[in-house]
């Protein structure tokens, strides 16, 4: 075992050009030539590009002043990225609201939302703010792979009496994954899974890492994978034990080489959304509630399950009154000490306009809004995004609200108004604990 | 500045960062002792997580503690730790110059590491070991090569095997915290010869004064045979001054001359330097100390026996439990109770914590703390 960092730093390629009518052209032909040349396809290249167009344009006609933006083309270890990003005035910021048009006055219908219809392009797009306060919108588009063949029945492999964890090759990543998608249902495993070939390419690129039980003759006895969310969380999947009576100890063995390669990382948390059955006692803990009062719940029995890979050290949270029981009972629950200070509004001046940025997963058909900007209209902005991401077959909706940035809590009050509930704390995940909130599929 | 300007600036500064700060994480201590209580809410906090000495400073160290004259205070220190350096030669029949002492034995990990490690040179220690070795090399991008323990303890076999030729030190934690496992002398003997001064081998030997085996080694009594090996002590532990940052390493005059390059001088405050040496004095404190330690290791193993506890202590005043739920839960558990362990995931022992033995009333409320955790969890 040697050290490990998070992941490799991708290819790129940057250009920097002015806002402007004119150069919308060059934009989308450096962002087309850009993605060919990092390996995606031409069709997956033209939807880049005219979603790139989409943005530019929409940027053009919005800007007051000239401005630049820089295009970054990047390879990821799936998927291509364009991220424009640009600086951008708090006044203007509002306009980034995916429901936003260029001209605000005049009720305009979906068709003339320019970020919305250069999403419908992409795979996955977010709008995110990042340090130094510069917009940054990301366009991505996964490299086409074929789905797995599952007709083929690979033989199980039997008890082995002996056995060595390994980090996987890509053979044996396949065979992995073979084996995977036979013996466990859907709901245990990523949706990457069913495609082999990404996955090879995500293990070699860091994304994934994959270590396997592996016996004397070279037999696959089980496995264990994880990928990083960010740099302070990992999510892992499995353990997966490929016998018919499962294997206690090799379960085990898989969950500690797991924790021995994320300690002494960056990573705060490991968690684990799929827990199979295999899953040793006493490793994770419940990171959800029980879930009984709660309709749109998505059939599977299994809680989310985390562990922290830190002493936790405590710290302060600020939550709307509205949602400080629930924390309060899942900080007990979970053991966390917080010290919960209670945030919203006291009648003072607000701004005028919220902005929230969002992220869409057309595979998952998730969508998760994350609050950019505190605005007296954030109750009508929010429900103006619920009812177009409604529109767009997002089956999940989910609001991501940082407990470590009071003025986020006053997001609250609209958040329950649309039937949103809070789900789930993700320990440390933002600049302090995350407070998931979803949709209830009834709302 | 516009905000333009500001956001250009930032965006320079992240092209200055090298790839490996990039991907590594600041180490996190734990809160000082008034803002854990807050947060926990409990009314004493028993630290049984750094391996302290209950019993502090040993009386002659103390007293230096107490009448230090403030005006000193003003004054720089000796750079180069002289007298204590003097103390050190005559105590352990050396040359002051085969010393170099640091800002605790941390301080002298890094020297070691600058002074031999450049571009694609690798270090090889264990996978479950203290991980400053492992951190000092990964955040100076230099590889760490982390080789699994066998039977809890260092396997001398396998680090041989992962040495190459850009292998420039192997770290070797005698007794090894947190196994408390340890080399005896003929074990680290044959392994010395088996480097045959190729690299630099480190013995750190912060728990050495704990150890009352007969046949471990005494890693200054080496060094005129091996002039590749480098022992790092601490004042830290045995002897009760962890709180003042001193500790030091010995090795051959040439080898410590070229470590001396690396090091920063006045670093290591007078009081430290002052304490440390009288310190050195005082044998009744080893015994003492060594005495409350088997005392309160017979007693804590008794209770985990019962508790019906996997743990596994050897030598230094620690020990390891195994626990049937997170290691890092049972750290927020216990620490309702104000008792502050050591998780050991961090270790690489997922579901283990360390447990500094110290004064019985400490260990019996340790043992309360975890027995009514363990009465909750079923
Ligand atoms: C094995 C080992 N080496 C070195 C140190 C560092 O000691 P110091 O306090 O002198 O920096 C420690 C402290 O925990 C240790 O356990």
């Amino acid at each position: 075992m040697d050290t490990m960092t998070p992941k490799k730093e991708n290819r790129s390629i940057v250009m920097n050009m002015p806002v402007a009518e004119a150069f919308i052209p060059l934009a989308a032909a450096f962002v087309n030539q850009a993605a060919q040349g990092l390996g995606l396809d031409e069709e997956g290249a033209d939807a880049l590009s005219l979603a790139t167009e989409e943005v530019i344009a929409y940027l053009a006609r919005m800007a007051q002043v000239e401005q630049d933006v820089d295009i970054r083309c990047s390879a990821g270890s799936c998927f291509i990225e364009t991220k424009i990003s640009l600086p951008v005035r708090e006044l203007q910021l509002h306009a980034f609201n995916m429901t936003a048009t260029v001209n605000a006055d005049d009720e305009a219908g979906l068709d003339q939302m320019e970020l919305l219809i250069a999403s419908r392009m992409t795979d996955r797009f977010h709008i995110t703010r990042s340090a130094g306060q510069r917009l940054v919108l990301a366009l991505i588009k996964e490299l086409p792979y074929p789905e797995i063949k599952r007709d083929t029945p690979s033989p199980t492999p039997g008890k082995l009496s002996q056995y060595t964890l390994q980090a996987a090759d890509a053979a044996y990543v396949k065979w992995f994954l073979r084996l995977v998608t036979q013996y466990y249902p859907d709901a245990l495993f990523p949706l990457d899974f069913r495609y082999p070939g990404k996955v090879v390419d995500m293990a070699a690129g860091g994304d994934y890492q994959i270590v396997t039980a592996k016996g004397p003759a070279g037999e696959l006895g089980g496995g264990i994978a994880w990928r990083w969310e960010g740099r302070k969380t990992v999510e892992l999947f499995g353990p997966y034990i490929f016998q018919e009576h499962g294997d206690p100890q090799m379960a085990r063995d898989l969950m500690d080489g797991c924790i021995g390669h994320v300690a002494r990382t960056s990573a705060l948390a490991l968690i684990n959304r799929m827990p199979t059955p295999d899953l040793p006692e006493g490793y994770l803990e419940a990171l959800e509630p029980k879930r009984n009062d709660i309709s749109g719940d998505d059939g599977s029995p299994a809680r989310a399950r985390f562990r922290m890979m830190v002493e936790e050290t405590g710290e302060v949270v600020w939550a709307h009154p509205d949602v400080v029981g629930f924390l309060q009972s899942e900080y007990r629950r979970l053991v966390f000490p917080r010290d919960i200070q209670t945030a919203g509004s006291d009648g003072e001046a607000d701004e005028p306009f919220s902005v929230l940025s969002a992220e869409i997963d057309r595979r998952l058909s998730v969508a998760t809004l994350r609050p950019i900007w505190p605005g007296a209209d954030n109750a009508k902005n929010m429900a103006a995004h619920v009812e177009l991401l409604g529109r767009e077959a997002m089956a999940t909706i989910l609001f991501e609200m940082d407990l470590g940035q009071p003025w986020q809590a006053g997001f609250t009050p609209g958040l329950i108004a649309l039937g949103f509930f809070p789900r789930m704390i993700l320990p440390h995940a933002g600049s302090a604990d995350l407070l998931i909130f979803q949709l209830r599929t009834d709302a | 500045m516009t905000m333009n300007d500001a956001c250009m600036n930032k965006m320079a500064i992240d092209r200055l960062v090298p790839d490996h700060i990039k991907c590594f994480e600041a180490y996190i201590p734990s809160k000082p002792d008034d803002v854990l209580m807050k947060m926990t809410g409990c009314s004493r906090l028993l630290r049984l997580n750094n391996n302290e000495n209950p019993l502090g400073p040993p009386p002659a160290a103390r007293k230096i503690i107490e009448t230090f004259p403030p005006p000193r205070a003003s004054v720089y220190p000796s750079g180069d730790a002289y007298h204590l350096r003097c103390k050190l030669a005559d105590r352990f029949g050396l040359h002051p110059d085969q010393f170099l002492v640091g800002n605790g034995a941390n301080e002298v990990i890094a020297f070691v590491i600058k002074a031999f490690c450049q571009e694609g040179d690798n270090i090889v220690t264990a996978d479950k070991t203290f991980a400053v070795y492992e951190w000092v090399a990964t955040f100076s991008g230099f590889e760490a090569r982390l080789v699994p323990l066998q039977d809890f303890a260092f396997d001398d076999a396998g680090m041989l095997a992962r040495i190459d030729e850009r292998t420039k030190i192997l770290f070797v934690c005698n007794p090894n915290n947190p196994t408390g496992t340890y080399w005896s002398e003929e074990r680290l003997r044959r392994f010395l010869d088996r480097v045959a001064g190729r690299q630099i081998v480190v013995v750190d030997e912060a728990y050495c004064e704990f150890v009352e085996q007969p046949d471990f080694p005494d890693g200054l009594g080496l060094i005129a045979e091996y002039p590749n090996l480098v022992v790092f002590r601490t004042f830290s532990k045995m002897y009760a001054l962890a709180g003042l940052r001193i500790g030091y390493l010995a090795g051959d005059r040439d080898v410590v001359d070229i470590i001396r390059r690396t090091c920063v001088v006045y670093s290591v405050n007078g009081l430290a330097q002052e304490a440390a040496l009288k310190a050195l004095d005082d044998h009744e404190h080893i015994l003492a100390t060594r005495a409350l330690v088997r005392d309160a290791k017979a007693m804590l193993t008794r209770e985990l026996d019962h508790l019906g506890l996997t743990h596994v202590s050897g030598e230094g005043n620690f020990l390891m439990v195994r626990l049937p739920m997170s290691d890092t839960l049972a750290y927020r558990k216990l620490m309702t109770h104000g008792v502050m362990v050591r998780s050991m995931a961090g270790f690489r022992f997922p579901n283990w914590i360390r447990i500094t033995v110290g004064l019985p009333d400490a260990m019996h409320a340790l043992v309360e703390a975890l027995a009514e955790m363990l009465h909750h969890d079923r």
